[in-house]
């Protein structure tokens, strides 16, 4: 009886002890909490909106703040409302999709999401593929301008090196909701891509154009073109253009919007895991601030002048978003050997990307700040804004900024061909 | 006049550098999407070095300079609503050298009368008239759906072919103070032309016409070789003036005149993934043609024993008149991919009837001076471009795009009684086939701030070729440095005649010696320098 008695009391002692802690280890980390290097431990194991904060930084992000000098101003998280036309197609054509386990190859589709993200079952062998599949399709209106767009060369010690101003603009031929025909020509086409310099002298008129195909298995390469205005003449570029860096920049062709390719492209696509991430998901209005051009105020998401001067700026917030984590394997060939991305679950979003080289080394990082956009027609989209691509192995990183716009007005087919690339890079 | 005109170009260009000086520092350059401006350019330095001694010249020309050259570029848009403008305007001035100082003293020795011994020596390199300053002036418009127009002083190119000409005819380029390896859109001469582009989305391509309605300057026509006996002249003839015996003609005669309209269309489409285009042009020759003075006032001379005139007779009564004579021609070029050796491969194939060429008195001083032949003449380019992944073994941070190039000329029906030459004053009679092999490969380093590249050409009918390995540095977004070497071999290199000027009166026979064997790359058998380039861009 009093050996029960002791136990009894041992046990209670226990839980007056162990009462506290737990309640510690549940304590809400204030909104506005700036994760960094000093304070890390001290938020590691709160929580914020039921998660344990720690549980939401990936290894390579943790060690960025750790290591690298990564600031994070942590906000609660706001819902993002995709638009009806593209969550309402994808529940009416999601019984036409199929998807051939052989070949990895899915057909059917006709606009929204291939696949309904509540359907993806996380043991499905092919979940990874599919999630890649949804990614494949417009994901931020039929009709992308990427406007202002410059790509910041920064030292990760010196600071801002060069910017280079582009243009761009990607038009789908396909999976449209802009009230338009959903499919332009004869379906042969995915998409249509300009991509033209402004500045510096050197580069400006420089531009590409490329036409990526609609063949699911992906056999059949891009056409690519580059204007070079130097000659004043278009040359036709390889088809394996779409692995090479944009200009001289950090940044493949292939991680635009962090993952360009399409699914088959890569040797495989495997869902690694469902779970919680802090990103970017409210990057403000302005991106790109020509009243303050050529200072590094035009760059008002950017923290130029801190060091190491290439991640986002002290007042940009990131907030709790549910992520699927889908882990590329690339062909041969590709820089990468590996390439992870972090994507919303409920639509495709990518927010953070890793990208590992050919001897399986940790080398780049991509931050994507997003925000939700009004197209010109109403259309609801989300959209990335500003893009970190941080070479660790170099301690070097281009940042891009744009100011873009979904669905722009007026815009048609015609207007992203190889002519309006000779036309615009005057 | 010379100085009145100097003198306005310096106003001009004053007055212009101010406004886009304030421009360029103004904070705000862009207006509203409706409405915007924007000014860049750069302002640039080349110097050349020699690395060879040129037998012509009285010392040792070997690390002296030939090129000091300063060039000052400002590149307006202006975008107003429904029309966008363009201007381009550039000054050039170029430091006397001891190099072309000499040059200058064996001119005015053995070729007094010629343009360059008129106290203008530079005038063959610099910016000496209002039209070369305002390069290019154009406005872009869409007067309907699916047309766009560019009306305007502007440069129109056709084609695939790197290096030479086959397609690209419709415009000349100034071969005077740079050979061919700057960017060929610094020494192409723009020309006034109404150019129009037909959208036809059903057929998968376009439809390119161009009128050059014939208001441009004699100066703008054809090709300029340096033939006042420049840096650039061909050996032997450095010092030489050929302006006091010839004359270039571009503005009266029968066979073209620049008054005459010339004109192309050209249908550009996809079949596929595989890119064609089909186009017709009436262009001048691109080289000029000499036409022999017939009726010369010294009949005979240099060895010439017959003279055939082609068109008008020449207004030159020395030795005659270079013309550019308008010639037809029929392109055709296709490009596509080919996955299987991941490569992109191009050709291009023009038809020239009746392409004139010089030809006769081969074993004279003046080889090609017997007249012009008419013959239908085929150019043929083909062309593998690869990406070489040399970044495991190079460490470059690209995959580098490489060129494997083969241009032929086939003269049709070629027969070698017809005595034809590549150029009149070098001897060596044009073969069949002329085919020239080029390689080149550009390496990028540290994301493209550091860039050697190479560039190898040899003509395979002939013999001789060039070597140019060169680096770029890029620093930030304002500089730009470039070092080069220009490097050949030759085989047949053409002898001047006479002794090396040395004492008074002891100077070269201008026309070297008769010979029947130089060909094109014989024409720069002592040309080996080095070229800097810097460039402060804004």
């Amino acid at each position: 009886m009093n050996r029960n008695i002791f136990f009894a009391s041992l046990v209670s002692l226990g839980m007056l002890i162990v009462a506290p802690i737990s309640s510690m280890a549940a304590e809400e980390m204030p909104e506005g909490t700036v994760l960094t290097a000093e304070n890390l431990d001290q938020f590691i194991n709160m929580e914020f909106e039921g998660k344990r904060v720690g549980d939401m930084l990936p290894e390579r992000l943790e060690w960025m703040i750790r290591e690298r000098q990564l600031k994070m101003p942590i906000v609660h998280s706001v819902p993002i409302e995709m638009d009806e036309k593209y969550m309402q197609a994808t529940q009416d054509g999601k019984a036409s999709v199929v998807y051939d386990p052989a070949t990895r190859q899915a057909t059917g589709w006709k606009a929204g999401m291939f696949f309904d993200p509540q359907d993806i079952d996380l043991n499905d062998p092919a979940a990874g593929e599919k999630i890649i599949w949804n990614l494949r399709g417009p994901t931020y209106g039929a009709t992308m301008d990427l406007r202002h767009i410059s790509f910041v060369f920064i030292d990760g010690k010196k600071g801002v090196e060069r910017i280079q101003r582009w243009w761009s603009r990607r038009y789908y031929m396909e999976g449209r909701l802009d009230g338009g025909p959903v499919v332009e020509g004869d379906g042969d086409i995915m998409q249509k891509t300009i991509l033209v310099a402004s500045s510096p002298q050197d580069i400006k008129g420089l531009g590409t154009f490329s036409i990526r195909y609609n063949d699911p298995s992906a056999k059949r390469p891009d056409d690519t073109w580059a204007y070079l205005k130097s000659v004043r003449r278009a040359r036709r570029l390889t088809g394996s253009a779409w692995m090479d860096p944009i200009g001289g920049t950090v940044q493949l062709y292939d991680d635009w919007d962090i993952w360009d390719a399409v699914p088959t492209k890569y040797k495989s696509n495997t869902l690694i895991e469902k779970r919680w991430v802090f990103a970017v998901a409210h990057s403000p209005d302005i991106s790109v601030d020509l009243e303050h051009k050529g200072s590094i105020k035009e760059f008002p998401s950017v923290g130029m002048d801190i060091p190491p001067y290439y991640y986002p700026a002290p007042h940009i917030n990131w907030e709790p978003r549910e992520v699927f984590v889908v882990e590329g394997i690339p062909p041969d060939g590709h820089p990468y050997s590996k390439k992870i991305v972090y994507m919303e679950v409920d639509w495709p979003r990518p927010y953070l990307g890793e990208a590992y080289d050919q001897n399986g080394k940790f080398w780049k990082f991509f931050i994507f700040q997003n925000r939700p956009d009004i197209g010109d027609d109403g259309y609801k989209a989300v959209m990335p804004v500003v893009g970190h691509v941080i070479d660790y192995k170099a301690n070097f990183s281009t940042t891009w900024s744009s100011n873009m716009k979904s669905n722009p007005d007026g815009v048609e087919a015609d207007d992203v061909t190889l002519k309006q690339l000779v036309k615009i890079a005057r | 006049m010379f100085i009145r005109n100097y003198t306005n170009i310096l106003k001009i260009v004053g007055l212009i550098m101010c406004f886009s000086g304030w421009l360029i520092t103004s904070p705000v350059q862009a207006g509203t999407d409706e409405w915007e401006f924007n000014v860049s350019g750069y302002l640039r330095s080349y110097t050349g070095v020699l690395l060879d001694d040129n037998d012509e010249t009285q010392g040792n020309d070997t690390w002296e300079i030939n090129m000091a050259r300063g060039t000052f570029l400002l590149d307006f848009d202006a975008y107003t609503g429904p029309l966008s403008w363009k201007l381009i305007t550039r000054y050039d001035l170029e430091h006397k050298t001891d190099y072309l100082s000499e040059l200058e003293r064996l001119t005015e020795l053995q070729s007094p009368g010629g343009t360059a011994t008129s106290g203008r020596y530079l005038d063959q390199y610099q910016t000496d008239t209002v039209q070369e300053f305002f390069r290019e002036y154009y406005v872009d418009f869409t007067p309907m759906k699916n047309v766009d127009m560019r009306i305007g002083k502007q440069q129109l190119v056709w084609g695939e072919s790197d290096f030479f000409q086959a397609m690209d005819l419709v415009h000349g380029f100034d071969y005077r103070w740079r050979l061919f390896f700057e960017n060929n859109e610094d020494w192409r001469k723009p020309l006034f032309l109404i150019n129009t582009v037909i959208d036809v989305p059903k057929y998968n391509g376009s439809l390119n016409t161009f009128v050059r309605p014939g208001l441009d300057n004699k100066e703008a026509i054809g090709s300029n070789f340096n033939i006042e006996g420049g840096r650039w002249i061909p050996h032997p003839y450095r010092g030489v003036d050929f302006t006091a015996f010839t004359q270039y003609n571009a503005y009266e005669n029968d066979e073209g005149d620049q008054d005459d309209p010339t004109y192309g269309a050209r249908w550009t489409g996809n079949a596929g993934s595989i890119g064609y285009s089909v186009a017709y042009m009436h262009v001048f020759n691109p080289a000029p043609i000499m036409n022999p003075a017939v009726n010369s006032g010294v009949p005979g001379a240099f060895g010439v024993t017959s003279m055939r005139q082609y068109g008008n007779v020449a207004e030159n009564q020395v030795l005659g008149d270079w013309v550019y004579p308008i010639i037809n021609v029929l392109g055709f070029s296709v490009n596509g991919y080919s996955q299987k050796i991941d490569s992109t491969l191009s050709a291009e194939f023009t038809w020239t009837p009746d392409k004139p060429f010089n030809f006769g008195n081969l074993e004279s001083s003046l080889p090609g001076w017997g007249g012009v032949k008419e013959r239908d003449t085929i150019a043929i380019m083909l062309r593998i471009d690869k990406e070489l992944k040399l970044g495991k073994w190079l460490k470059t941070n690209r995959p580098s795009l490489s060129s494997i190039q083969l241009f032929d000329t086939w003269i049709v029906n070629h027969d070698k009684e017809d005595e034809i030459v590549e150029f009149a004053s070098f001897g060596a009679k044009k073969k069949e086939h002329t085919a020239y092999l080029t390689l080149f490969t550009l390496l990028n380093y540290k994301r493209d701030t550091i860039n050697p590249s190479l560039v190898v050409g040899t003509d395979l009918s002939n013999g001789g070729g060039f070597v140019i390995p060169a680096l770029e540095v890029v620093v930030g977004d304002g500089w730009r440095f470039k070092a080069e070497a220009n490097l050949w071999w030759a085989s047949d290199e053409k002898e001047p005649s006479g002794l090396k000027p040395g004492g008074a009166g002891d100077h070269l026979n201008p026309l070297g010696t008769p010979e029947n064997k130089a060909s094109f790359f014989d024409w720069f058998a002592s040309d080996n320098q080095l070229v800097f380039k810097v460039t402060r861009q804004y």
